[in-house]
């Protein structure tokens, strides 16, 4: 395997060797994008480690981390079943409040999932090498938080047994769903975005689970990654159509990006409530996803750098590349959150004039300072290399961003709702016990299978980061004098 | 059986699946066998966890007269404090399942009033007690009839061999001509015996005025209909007391405005009051003044009247002598707003012959004279009110007076065995009396009632009486009209009526209920002897033409009358020595209702709290002492005061209300029951402890001290329920031009007619010109037109008082279920229809509109776009259905719906479907659901729900139509009723085709004061509102 990659084709891979011929070493001097004494092998070495320690070696953090996350995840499952059994009244939803943690919790979901979708996707068409220390990991992460993202519509239905009538499924009644509804988009979207960040997802994993195949002991091992690995012998007509469909898979999610978090905005901005109804929405939607998606890759990644021994892959660049993207979507996201305002002002309705006013000054004033704090402000400090590329900077700074934009999500659907056109139907809303366990509860599950992913899958995409080894430059050696 | 009814509703049997409702037809063996194995498999596939299995039993022979699917009506008439109102009871295959009223009968001329309407969930409580009871040294021992009858016949003849020495009754201050026979026969076998009787409904002083001006056993009967000008002191004649469904339906009459040109007809009501009443909410003006202040205020205003307006002194009140004397006696001290009391005299004497005074009950007897006095004044004699006399049964000592006679012979010991019939005195006696620890040195104590409440539990025996759906029984309507009860269904648990057991105790000849009635009125010679006017007397449900004729006043007692006012007027109410008022409840009235799910989830008019009582305070003094109750967040959170009075004192959260009288708190009587069921057990608090000896219903001296604590209570409608810089919030940033419930005056309205209607329309999306039903925003889509019938809805926000009936009507009628205070907290109501109250103005003396609101049925409806699986959808007459078998529950329509009208069962609230119900409320629920209509689905967990438009009247009125060869399509106006519509004693909402150009919603439609709620979003409703219209006197604007 660790011979094949370097037999890549120079076009495809050889970013650092093209960009070598355009601009000589000299005059600039690009930096690297994996650090220290690393070549083919010890990238293997590296990246398999954890993969190939037995079980009983486990390290005792994966253990804990595991354990607590793997307990709330279970209780998730458990209060699921509470739910259905009793009823979503466990949940603080009201009238006028129909949508509340349910709702927040998939969109806050759904906005995590775009930066896996992004970076593979949108970054590799345009040719930024720098993701192939990262992709796979925000890839996973997109294919979790997209997990659950979809279990929140899923369950706040009132009857969740006949949830399948949302499907176009042909049926006695000769009923097909209303195509009209924009939760029956968001459902295309969302299945869409799920289904093709999986096999864009599967696919890149192919190579690395037959090097996985190709070093395990045991026999389990050989037999699970041999089948995950779809015969994989690295042969050349291989990575021909690797390559290839990869490339076309990039495409196809590419506008994907863009598409799942605009719908997912229909169903705020087809409604015609105040503070809902906005032509704004979708491009900031986008923005505000990608935002989040990159603060969440950060916290997980900062930490997952260390404790994986990562740091010579995944280095300072990246780090800072993304405290970019974040600092630029935080501001678009501030430069929507000004123009709702301006717009609701200049409109000149009143409905909207309020529902904006209400948002600032209203009872939830709380929950929108915050999300402008953690959205706008915070993020600003980017700005400065020094903060950039600060670790623990990085690191408080996504944590503030992840509970910014769960505010933001908050902040659209609650405080629209709780104040509408009626004021007789004023209600303020109050979320339950259950409403905080099952946000809770979903980040057990999303770190469960992060765990598992970190523990038995490879984290970093092997073949593509060798690629961007200067060995694997063709002409990496070769002395050039003159 | 009403046989206009039957005709229309039997049409159901031969129609068998509803129109529009597929059916199978020539089914082939394969399409039989595939649909065979398709049902076996869905069987199979989890589906049959959903309901469990019920076996139903066919008749083995039919009854007659029930026809399954289709019900039957009977006339028959319901017992209230204030005389029998007329009520016709929708019957199910033998179960009454609604009650409405009786369009004939004069109390109550159709319309139900929401205690009437919940009367229905009286009959199916489960926490009714079922057999009886006995105390058994601490315990209480289930008995039977046959152990009551074994006891009752020896006891009551050893009594009657001393006479009835030692024997008292207290029974409920009845209206029934046979039970005041039978007390009478009774007091024969017991000459010895002392009788007693009260209803805490009633106040001592009620009607005292009316005899002490017109004479002996006069009464005193309101046309409102025929009053221009009506004045209220301390008054609320259009939500409570006698006859309030008629004062609501004549006020209604003088303010049913259609034109600008008949706004001058316009009636003006002047209220006067401490505390925020539906009448004060309705009233054109409104002067806060205390209750100890009404006589000063009517003397204030009759010497303006007499004094210096010169009114025309009339001669039935004597001669020049007499007006002097009268002048005289008009001194007082007080002063109110001088220019409030000179305009209102010049109006009530411009309008001679059309003006009312009505003075509360709770005010004195020289007060409520001195009211009278000003109506003859003011030439109404026989014009806007009339009197008649009226004899009562004598022998019985009447009232709190007489409780408190009781009290006394208790506590001498002269009570031995003490029969409590239909009254509660343990829990709604006046605190003072302690009546209890009276009633425990009798020996032997038998309580007869729905319940084994309070007194129950105190008693030696209780025993369960009917209700007046199960049993026989008559009354007098409050103008004395002869009306019959007449069961509806064999008692539900082992009980028996108040009379039965009079009878028994009496040894009469008759025992039964059926046998008692007939000998009080079908005596040889008797009024209904004949069977033939028995036969009508039952089918009608009343005698017509018995009522009372009203008699001409010939002389006025106006000299006894002077020296009762001439008492020196009360002290003012302070901050230290406030005014409290005791009103009945809303709700619950006197707690007799209290158990009633229904009732107790009906917001009050002007507080919309549920579950709870809370006093009252205004604002001012709330302020004065550091009282901060408002709503945080979801709840309302009230700072519990402990109330004093007279030594007595009360632990009570508070509600700050706008618009009392500075000094003067209003306490809610009928909360907290200590033993009233499973719903009313420990609701509230109990204000009978601070409840004057004499049942008053005012009392100075009361003070207000901080507990400390507070007290989370629930309500409907947050908005004005805040703090005042959230008021100022509201006022700033939202109310300035939304105004849902528009509202003009006579005079504006004149000048500009068309003012409401433009309000709030942005100019680009009206066009003025051109054919009237083009003046609508404009469309982009091609409409749709509405070929058939085409359903709509008028609510008159100026006829409308605000008095919740349409809330219970619709829930009886629609099976909505009941949701409890915590659910309420939520927000989580389930009424299809709500009344919103907006204040407006001052926020120390606000003026008050009621708006009612249920689905707007929007032609471009917001909720149907936005469902994915199309649950809700647009029918081909207009209405927007919804399909509770296709809803998934996602809520976005609510969302989407900007009247937010949809209601969610976030929890299985009609306890119907869920796999385990707990078997305590499995119980309850299996005697609750007998009131269910079967014509409306009961909707399950999980799904969305809301107005209907009473689809379900629609069809069944199409398919009557169907059957008689009459096209379906162009149904007469008026014969599709919905609920709310039905029950509204003002006819405030009206319903039709409208299609039909002569249908009075279509006429309605083309008033100039119509309007759509919210119209600029172009929703289209088929509901529309006619703006409210106010007649502000314009000396005083």
């Amino acid at each position: 395997m660790v011979v094949k990659a370097a037999q890549m084709q120079p076009e495809m891979v050889g970013g650092i060797a093209r960009g070598d011929m355009v601009f000589p070493e000299d005059l600039v001097k690009r930096e690297e994008l994996i650090r220290g004494p690393q070549d083919f092998h010890s990238i293997t070495e590296r990246v398999c480690q954890m993969a190939e320690t037995p079980f009983l070696q486990t390290p005792r953090g994966w253990m804990i981390g595991f354990a607590c996350a793997s307990s709330i995840a279970a209780m998730f499952v458990c209060l699921i079943g509470y739910l259905i059994w009793e009823g979503i009244g466990i949940w603080g939803n009201s009238n006028p409040v129909f949508w509340a943690f349910d709702i927040i919790n998939f969109v806050f979901w759904v906005g995590i999932g775009h930066a896996g979708t992004l970076i593979s996707a949108i970054l590799f068409l345009l040719r930024q090498k720098w993701r192939t220390s990262i992709n796979r990991y925000s890839e996973a992460m997109t294919i979790f938080a997209v997990i659950c993202a979809g279990i929140f519509p899923g369950i706040h239905v009132g009857r969740i047994w006949t949830i399948y009538w949302l499907f176009p499924v042909p049926n006695q009644m000769d009923m097909w769903p209303n195509f009209r509804s924009p939760l029956l988009w968001d459902l295309f979207a969302v299945g869409t975005y799920f289904t093709v960040s999986l096999v864009f997802w599967y696919v890149g994993l192919v190579p690395d689970i037959a090097t996985l195949r190709d070093r395990a002991k045991n026999n389990i091992a050989k037999y699970a990654y041999g089948i995950a690995a779809l015969g994989w012998r690295g042969s050349m007509r291989h990575w021909l159509h690797y390559e290839r469909a990869y490339l076309l898979l990039a495409a196809l999610a590419t506008p994907l990006v863009l598409s799942v978090h605009s719908v997912v905005s229909f169903d705020f901005a087809v409604a015609q409530l105040p503070g809902w109804h906005t032509s704004i929405f979708p491009p900031y939607f986008v923005a505000g996803a990608i935002f989040s998606g990159f603060a969440m890759v950060q916290t997980l990644m900062l930490p997952a750098r260390k404790w994986l021994g990562l740091k010579d892959i995944v280095t300072m660049k990246h780090i800072e590349n993304m405290n970019k993207i974040i600092l630029v979507t935080g501001t678009m996201v501030g430069y929507a959150y000004a123009m709702e305002f301006f717009i609701a002002w200049y409109s000149g309705n009143e409905y909207e004039s309020f529902a904006f006013i209400n948002r600032a000054f209203g009872p939830y004033a709380w929950a929108y300072w915050t999300m402008v704090t953690c959205n706008v402000i915070t993020p600003q400090l980017f700005w400065f290399k020094k903060l950039r590329t600060s670790i623990a900077v990085s690191f408080v700074l996504s944590i503030f961003v992840n509970i910014g934009m769960w505010f933001e999500r908050f902040v659209i659907t609650v405080t629209s709702l709780n104040r509408d056109f009626l004021p007789s139907s004023w209600h303020y809303y109050q979320p339950t016990i259950f409403d905080g366990l099952f946000l809770l509860g979903s980040f057990g599950l999303f770190f469960t299978l992060f765990l598992l992913f970190i523990r038995y899958l490879p984290a970093i995409a092997m073949s593509e980061v060798k690629a961007v080894l200067p060995m694997a430059n063709p002409h990496w050696g070769e002395k050039h004098d003159g | 059986m009403m046989n206009h009814t039957e005709e229309v509703k039997k049409g159901r049997a031969n129609d068998e699946f509803i129109e529009g409702e597929s059916e199978i037809t020539g089914l082939q063996r394969r399409e039989m066998l595939k649909l065979l194995g398709a049902t076996a498999a869905l069987a199979g596939a989890g589906v049959a966890c959903r309901r469990p299995v019920e076996k139903i039993l066919p008749y083995s022979k039919a009854p007659e007269e029930v026809i399954p699917g289709i019900p039957n009506y009977y006339a028959t008439s319901m017992p209230t404090s204030f005389g029998a109102v007329g009520v016709v009871v929708e019957s199910h295959e033998g179960r009454p399942t609604k009650i409405e009223g009786n369009p004939e009968h004069p109390a109550s001329n159709g319309r139900a009033s929401a205690h009437m309407q919940a009367s229905i969930l009286e009959l199916y409580d489960p926490d009714r007690s079922r057999v009886p009871m006995k105390k058994q040294g601490a315990g209480r021992m289930p008995m039977t009839w046959g152990d009551w009858d074994a006891f009752a016949g020896p006891h009551f003849a050893s009594l009657a061999a001393d006479k009835g020495t030692g024997l008292a009754f207290l029974i409920n201050q009845s209206v029934s001509p046979t039970a005041m026979r039978i007390t009478t026969e009774v007091s024969k076998r017991f000459p010895n015996a002392t009788w007693f009787a009260y209803d805490p409904l009633k106040i001592d002083s009620a009607g005292s005025g009316a005899v002490a001006v017109f004479g002996e056993n006069a009464r005193v009967r309101y046309a409102f209909e025929k009053a221009k000008v009506l004045l209220t002191v301390h008054a609320d004649p259009l939500a409570m007391g006698a006859d309030n469904l008629l004062h609501a339906k004549g006020f209604g009459e003088g303010r049913k405005i259609r034109s600008a040109k008949e706004a001058s007809q316009m009636n003006r009501l002047y209220a006067v009051e401490a505390a925020y009443t539906i009448t004060g909410a309705n009233a054109d003006h409104r002067l806060r003044i205390a209750a100890s202040d009404g006589l000063d205020f009517l003397k204030v205003l009759a010497a303006e009247l007499v004094q210096k307006q010169n009114a025309p002194w009339p001669s039935l009140l004597g001669g020049e002598e007499a007006k002097r004397k009268f002048v005289a006696s008009l001194v007082t001290t007080k002063k109110f707003d001088a220019r409030f009391v000179a305009a209102l005299a010049k109006d009530l004497l411009k309008n001679q012959g059309q003006a009312l005074v009505v003075v509360g009950d709770n005010q004195s007897e020289a007060t409520q004279g001195l009211g009278h006095v000003l109506n003859v004044v003011l030439g109404g004699v026989g014009k806007t009110f009339g009197v008649s006399h009226v004899v009562l049964n004598a022998s019985i000592a009447k009232g709190f007076a007489g409780l408190e006679s009781l009290v006394k012979k208790m506590n001498a010991g002269e009570v031995k065995t003490l029969v409590m019939v239909d009254v509660n005195p343990v829990y709604s006696a006046p605190g003072a009396l302690q009546f209890a620890q009276a009633l425990s040195k009798v020996s032997t104590q038998i309580h007869v009632g729905l319940y084994e409440d309070e007194t129950g539990l105190a008693s030696s025996w209780h025993l369960p009486q009917t209700h007046f759906l199960e049993s026989w029984g008559d009354g007098y309507a409050y103008d004395r009209t002869i009306s019959i009860s007449q069961p509806l269904i064999a008692p539900l648990y082992h009980s028996r009526s108040g009379i039965e057991i009079l009878a028994q105790i009496g040894a009469l000849s008759k025992s039964k209920g059926h046998d008692l009635v007939q000998e009080t009125w079908r005596q040889p010679g008797g009024l209904l002897a004949a069977d033939a006017v028995w036969r009508k007397t039952l089918h009608d449900g009343f005698v017509a033409q018995s009522a009372e004729p009203e008699k001409s006043v010939s002389a006025i007692s106006l000299l006894e009358l002077l020296p009762k006012m001439s008492v020196p007027s009360e002290v003012s109410p302070s901050k230290d020595s406030l005014e409290i008022l005791f009103k009945n409840d809303y709700s619950v009235l006197d707690g007799r209702f209290a158990n009633l799910g229904w009732l107790q989830e009906m917001p009050d008019p002007m507080t919309k709290l549920v579950w709870d009582n809370a006093l009252l305070v205004g604002p001012k003094l709330a302020r004065e002492l550091g009282i901060k109750s408002c709503m945080v967040k979801r709840i309302y959170e009230a700072d519990e005061v402990e109330l004093t009075l007279n030594g007595q004192s009360v632990k009570t959260p508070t509600f700050v209300m706008p618009g009392l009288a500075d000094y003067s708190v209003v306490a809610f009587l009928g909360y907290g029951r200590k033993a009233a069921g499973v719903i009313g057990t420990d609701v509230g608090v109990d204000m009978f402890p601070l409840l004057p000896k004499d049942g008053g219903r005012y009392a100075g001296g009361c003070k207000l001290k901080l507990t400390g604590k507070t007290i989370e209570l629930a309500t409907t409608q947050e908005q004005f329920a805040m703090n005042a810089e959230a008021v100022q919030e509201i006022t700033t940033f939202s109310m300035q031009s939304r105004d849902p419930a528009r509202e003009t005056t006579v005079k504006q309205y004149q000048d500009d007619p068309g003012y409401t209607k433009k309000k709030g329309l942005p100019e680009d999306l009206f066009r003025e010109e051109g054919d009237p039903k083009k003046l609508m925003p404009l469309q982009v889509t091609t409409p749709w037109t509405y070929d058939l019938n085409k359903w709509g809805k008028v609510i008159d926000l100026t006829a409308c008082i605000g008095c919740n009936a349409c809330v219970v009507a619709c829930q009886a009628e629609n099976n909505i279920p009941v949701v409890g205070r915590t659910q309420a907290m939520r927000g989580r109501v389930m009424h299809w229809i709500r009344v919103d109250r907006y204040f407006s103005g001052d926020v120390e003396n606000p003026t008050a509109i009621q708006q009612p609101v249920a689905c707007m049925h929007c032609e471009n409806a917001p909720c149907e776009p936005v469902c994915p699986v199309a649950a809700t959808t647009h029918d081909k007459e207009g209405l927007n259905v919804m399909t509770y078998n296709r809803c998934v529950g996602t809520r976005y329509c609510a969302n989407n719906c900007p009247y937010k009208v949809r209601r969610f069962n976030y929890f299985d609230f009609s306890h119907s479907g869920n796999l385990y119900v707990d078997p305590e409320n499995k119980a309850r629920t299996r005697i609750l659901e007998m009131q269910a209509n079967p014509d409306v689905t009961v909707r399950y967990r999980g799904v969305m729900e809301k107005c209907t438009y009473c689809v379900q009247r629609i069809q069944e009125a199409k398919i009557a139509a169907t059957r008689n060869h009459q096209d379906k399509n162009a149904l007469p106006d008026g014969v599709v009723t919905p609920a709310c519509a039905q029950s509204c004693p003002t006819e405030a909402i009206i319903f039709g085709n409208l299609n039909d150009e002569k249908s009075r919603v279509t006429m309605l439609k083309q008033v100039d004061r119509n309007y759509d709620l919210l119209n600029e979003l172009n929703t289209r409703p088929r509901t529309s509102y006619l703006a409210k219209l106010t007649n502000p006197n314009p000396e005083l604007v």
